[in-house]
């Protein structure tokens, strides 16, 4: 029997306060927080499933770098399978494909983890990221010879909710305050990103000849209303090695590696961009470039397209308070 | 993404900050009783902040071209102690008045307190500016006891080919409530 309609309206006022407390200290509750410590730490993934590998018996995975330089040398992020050192590639394109590599001398990984992290405070609630990896669940003898490789794949959505680590800008690593992406500084607090891991639930096998995309993992990546850059990081998991996460690419210095989306076309604004690196911000420079513009038309030899944001053929005040309605935006 | 059944709650923060307008920054306990100063640098540079005033915990500044070589626009960042510290506007100064319209903007950086960007400028086909006079002026709210500096960065004086204009030193300064 339902008895809720029974209740006096009278006796509900009362839980009206608490209900309101509840509501305002919700996202509070519900935010997400910075990962700490920077190694020696757990982390949980955003999988349905947790994590394929449960050490610990607490569905996490156990981040435990040996020193401050180890364990940046094996792993990859490149554009070709057969690419063993890696690329630092930025796109614009919101959906894609990259691979992650191991070079090292083990010859495999148990489990690959990515890292995804999203240079934002906060994600729109139609936001989304469609995640398909494929690779090898590897078995292997006490002496890390591969005994048994069996190809599998992964597909996941993941939503804003998943994303649960940040803001910070700094990804776990043996060394503190290790960038998220290359050439990013991580002292500046607008560099904060959003984090979430993800269990791709594959692993390496580079000991065995004429597996499918030569034993490393594959990764196809959408985005859906990616409000700002995104950037991918993986990370490596044996059992062998008391079941924890020793290994990423490294994102500094010779034989970094790393992969970024940059939704150029969410940021129009950003109509002065060449620096190099990329400055990847609406700031001064864009305004003195479109003020150096202003007036003008396709018909000028200096006409610049990009500060024509609301495109009707000549730099005006509308192109003008597009860029003031961006100021300040990184990407 | 169905395994959590919790939600972000999504913050919305405005990012623009225009000249002319205020951020909307709310109110601080016990703000009032905090009062703002700015001591700028002992060696003032061609682009200086100096303070204009300092009323209550609000403290605005100038930012002054000083004997400054022709010049079209001025672009820069400036990064602050968010816990001393929040940038609540901007207004145009006099030096860049010579052009019928010129534009100023500035924003707190991804809406997050603790780094803005800035930038004024001429526009095509204004005569350049120099010498001494204000580009314009930033104010902040001191929220908290304690001193902050203000770091100029990604600054950048340019003429009318966006050339940058080399050798020129900035100088910034300390923002103290007590």
């Amino acid at each position: 029997m339902n008895t809720f309609w029974k209740i006096p309206i009278n006796r509900l006022k009362k839980w009206v306060p608490l209900l309101a407390l509840f509501l305002w200290m919700a996202p509070v509750l519900m935010g997400a927080t910075p990962i700490n410590p920077y190694n020696g730490v757990s982390i949980s993934v955003a999988n349905d499933s947790g994590t394929r590998f449960d050490y610990g018996g607490n569905d996490v995975y156990y981040v435990n770098f040996k020193s401050a330089t180890q364990g940046l040398n094996a792993i990859h992020i490149a554009a070709q399978s057969s690419d063993m050192v890696g690329v630092d590639f930025t796109t614009s394109g919101t959906s894609g494909t990259f691979y992650i590599t191991d070079s090292g001398g083990k010859g495999y990984d148990d489990e690959i983890i990515l890292l995804v992290s999203i240079n934002a405070n906060s994600l729109p609630t139609d936001f989304s990221l469609s995640l398909q990896a494929s690779g090898y669940q590897v078995t292997v003898d006490s002496t890390y010879v591969v005994t048994q490789s069996n190809y599998a794949t992964m597909e996941e959505q993941f939503g804003p909710e998943d994303f649960i680590y940040g803001p910070q800008t700094w990804k776990p690593a043996g060394a503190q305050d290790y960038p998220l992406w290359i050439g990013e500084d991580i002292s500046v607090a607008a560099n904060s990103c959003l984090l979430m891991f993800v269990d791709l639930y594959v692993g390496i096998d580079s000991q065995t000849s004429g597996l499918t995309d030569n034993g490393q993992v594959r990764v196809d990546y959408q985005f859906e209303n990616l409000p700002a850059m995104a950037a991918f990081n993986a990370y490596g998991y044996r059992i062998l090695t008391n079941g924890d996460i020793e290994w990423t690419n490294r994102t500094s210095g010779t034989g970094s590696s790393g992969w970024r989306v940059t939704p150029v076309s969410n940021l129009p604004a950003d109509v002065y961009d060449d620096y190099q690196p990329p400055r990847h911000s609406v700031d001064g420079d864009d305004l003195i470039w479109m003020a150096l513009h202003y007036g003008t038309t396709p018909a000028d030899p200096d006409w610049d397209s990009r500060c024509d944001i609301v495109a009707n053929a000549v730099i005006d005040d509308a192109d003008v308070n597009a860029m003031l309605a961006s100021f300040g935006a990184t990407y | 993404m169905y395994r959590k059944l919790t939600s972000i709650f999504i913050l919305c923060i405005s990012a623009l900050v225009g000249c002319h307008h205020d951020t909307g920054a709310g109110p601080v306990p016990n703000a009032s009783q905090i009062k703002a100063s700015f001591n700028p640098s002992a060696s003032p540079g061609n682009i200086r902040l100096a303070l204009e005033s300092a009323q209550g915990d609000i403290v605005s500044l100038d930012v002054i071209a000083d004997s400054a070589p022709q010049f079209t626009g001025m672009a820069f960042k400036i990064s602050y102690d968010n816990t001393i510290a929040q940038f609540i506007g901007c207004d145009p100064g006099q030096i860049l008045e010579t052009s019928a319209t010129p534009l100023y903007a500035a924003a707190i950086i991804n809406g997050i307190e603790g780094h803005i960007a800035v930038g004024a400028s001429l526009k095509r086909g204004d005569t350049m500016v120099s010498g001494t006079g204000t580009i314009l002026k930033l104010r902040f709210k001191v929220i908290a006891r304690g001193n902050t500096a203000l770091t100029f960065y990604e600054n950048v004086l340019r003429d009318n080919t966006f050339s940058e204009l080399s050798g020129l030193t900035w100088s910034t300064g300390t923002i103290t409530g007590t």
